[in-house]
């Protein structure tokens, strides 16, 4: 995929998010009481039209270049040093086990869900198959964890619903 | 004085001292790492804060956010990789002289111009911080809703390449802060009728989702690393009093130069090192020799760099205004304890600045010992896998955002919003100008909505008071002064490529 076309997808999908949001803000949110006060939609449904204003530009800009990363893009500065192709399984498979994550933490506790997830992320992401990696890095992190957070600086961790491990 | 001294103790109490060190601790090995930036450091670093007071807690963030800025130098150093951005004009010469086996005086060096300017720019901020204060103390709601203006407009510094990307990027930030419950009539705005969203978005587990999250996934996004990275061994060691002297005034023009640089937001550590890299060449008796292991090319960017601590903090106490994305999490966390800055700084909270004064100075003596001292302990940690390394930061991420309120909903929001930020960065778009909209999206609403209200919703109390309107003209000034500069580099690109 080139520039152009990302810039393309990124300002489409943003223009589209800009005008539910306008739609959204106009249908849900009431306006001021009075006519010489600013009320609660105000800002959101401003901030609503500079988005599609912006995407617009972004757009029009995007499409009126016929030639294609020319290189005459001023290259961005990105804020890490991130690759700049999207790798879309790690993308989707750490939301996921960070989500699975939450709803363990919630159901079995920080001491069970921890060891599960982070076995999960070696096996899925790194492929690991070393039973001393996978045991250390499984029992190292959570009691590390659990001993730094919850016995030293007494930041509450979850307990499960379904299992209670303390 | 009494207030100075009451502050002192707080500040030097053991378990505060501790804290600072940990924070630098942490700050020292984040920021040595490539990839995993000091910024994700200081969001893991905020939950940890909420038990704590608010002296030793803000010290914590100071520490990370201190020890940060000077880890960066190790990598540079010894890989020839910069461990933040603000380090890299040091590869230029202090990878060459690792190469020539000066690994240990550059380290050493380093460190000590790295001190030398931290203690500098915070000796300036203890002369400007109240002096600022002091002239922004009559603001009423327009002169802070046009200076907040003003804070926004440097997201044109921090946007990279395009600007455009980058307003977009600003804007989002705003938008997200408008969710919630309205602060000022309590109307729900874009709940969906959900109680979690009542709250809005977290900022801090924005900010978690935003910086961690995208490193996460691209670091466990292949196999196991294997290979461990070649290492040299060394140690810090310090340089002579004779040299240090014979460089004392290019490490005072640097932290001049640094300190300046970061007063002014949306600059940063980056600017100022390359300047005072480029400086210390122009000036140089032997400009030849930069490039190839000079230890003036070491010392002008470290001192430069460090400088920029204090001078980023100047317009945040005394003006509220964050310089940078490291700077508005240090913002969030003084929020989150009470503390409002900006003009009533010093008569709400006056023992709270001293101490955060007390703290920088505590922080820059943990640096140098920590440095000279456990310089192979970052040489190890510099070993360690990155796909190893960020399983421990996802588990820190989801203990971070859970802490905030013990609530799953934000462990499902950091997921979705780093996930967004990773396609974000992926697409070139800068996403620093999301946290500065997040910052100040409150501030300037709630002010505008004040300002018109006491004016019977007349723009004239904008357009009628001197200091809002320099406000907004330097807003104006700033944007088009980026346009300008990013036309210039697109002219200068196409004529090499017609060349």
């Amino acid at each position: 995929m080139t520039d152009r076309h990302k810039d393309l997808i990124f300002g489409g999908l943003l223009l589209g998010l800009g005008l539910t949001w306008t739609g959204l803000v106009w249908s849900t949110i009431p306006p001021a009481f009075d006519a010489y006060s600013i009320g609660p939609r105000a800002f959101p449904l401003t901030l609503g039209f500079i988005l599609v204003g912006l995407c617009m530009v972004l757009l029009v800009h995007r499409a009126a270049r016929e030639h294609d990363n020319s290189g005459t893009d001023v290259p961005a500065e990105t804020d890490t040093a991130l690759s700049r192709r999207i790798m879309w399984l790690p993308l989707a498979l750490i939301t996921v086990e960070i989500c699975a994550y939450g709803f363990l933490l919630d159901k079995i506790g920080f001491l069970l869900a921890t060891p599960l997830v982070i076995l999960a992320i070696l096996a899925l992401n790194l492929r690991c198959g070393k039973p001393k990696v996978l045991v250390g890095m499984a029992l190292g992190v959570t009691v590390g964890c659990w001993l730094i957070f919850d016995k030293l600086m007494g930041i509450h961790l979850a307990s499960g619903s379904w299992i209670n491990l303390g | 004085m009494d207030m100075f001294f009451h502050a002192a103790m707080l500040a030097l109490d053991p378990w505060a001292i501790g804290a600072v060190g940990l924070g630098t601790l942490v700050g020292l090995i984040f920021g040595s790492i490539p990839g995993l930036t000091f910024t994700v450091a200081l969001a893991l670093a905020l939950p940890i804060t909420f038990s704590m007071d608010s002296v030793p807690a803000i010290g914590l963030l100071l520490g990370t956010y201190i020890g940060g800025m000077t880890g960066g130098s190790v990598s540079a150093i010894l890989l020839g990789i910069p461990g933040t951005p603000s380090a890299a004009a040091t590869v230029l010469d202090g990878y060459p002289m690792t190469k020539k086996g000066e690994a240990s005086i550059a380290l050493g060096t380093a460190v000590i111009a790295s001190v030398f300017g931290g203690m500098f720019s915070l000796i300036v901020m203890i002369v400007s911080v109240n002096l600022v204060s002091k002239l922004a103390i009559g603001f009423g709601p327009a002169e802070i809703f046009a200076l907040v203006v003003f804070g926004l407009s440097t997201i044109c510094g921090l946007c990279g390449g395009s600007m455009l990307k980058g307003l977009i990027s600003g804007v989002l930030g705003l938008m997200i802060m408008t969710v919630g419950l309205d602060q000022m009539e309590g109307v729900p705005r874009m709940t969906f009728g959900s109680v979690n969203l009542l709250q809005g978005v977290n900022l801090l587990v924005a900010m978690i989702g935003l910086f961690a999250v995208p490193f996460i996934i691209e670091a466990c996004s292949g196999h196991m690393e294997t290979k461990h990275k070649r290492m040299v061994r060394v140690r810090a060691e310090l340089p002579s009093i004779r040299l240090l002297l014979g460089r004392f005034w290019l490490m005072l023009r640097c932290s001049v130069l640094g300190t300046g640089i970061g007063a002014i937001p949306g600059t940063g550590g980056a600017i100022a090192s390359f300047l005072a890299y480029d400086h210390a060449r122009r000036t140089s008796k032997t400009k030849e020799s930069f490039g190839k292991g000079e230890l003036d090319g070491v010392i002008a960017p470290e001192a430069a760099n460090n400088a920029v601590t204090g001078g980023t903090l100047i317009p945040l106490l005394s003006l509220g205004i964050p310089g940078d994305p490291a700077t508005a999490i240090v913002l969030a966390g003084l929020m989150i304890h009470g503390i409002t800055p900006g003009p009533a700084l010093f008569m709400n909270h006056a023992t709270e600045v001293y101490g955060m004064y007390v703290a920088v100075a505590v922080a820059y003596v943990w640096v140098l010992g920590l440095q000279l001292l456990g310089i192979r302990l970052f040489v190890h940690v510099l070993k360690i896998p990155r796909d190893l390394l960020a399983i421990g930061v996802l588990v820190l991420c989801v203990i971070g955002a859970w802490s905030v309120r013990n609530s799953v909903f934000d462990i499902y929001a950091m997921a979705a919003i780093g996930g967004l930020a990773y396609l974000f960065i992926a697409l070139e778009v800068p996403i620093t100008p999301i946290i500065l909209g997040m910052v100040l999206g409150p501030t300037i609403e709630n002010e505008f909505r004040t300002a018109m209200m006491l004016s019977g919703g007349s723009w004239d109390i904008i357009f009628t008071s001197p200091l809002a309107m320099i406000f907004l003209g330097l807003a104006a000034l700033i944007i088009v002064l980026q346009a300008i500069s990013e036309l210039r580099v697109r002219r200068s690109n196409q004529q090499k490529v017609n060349a």
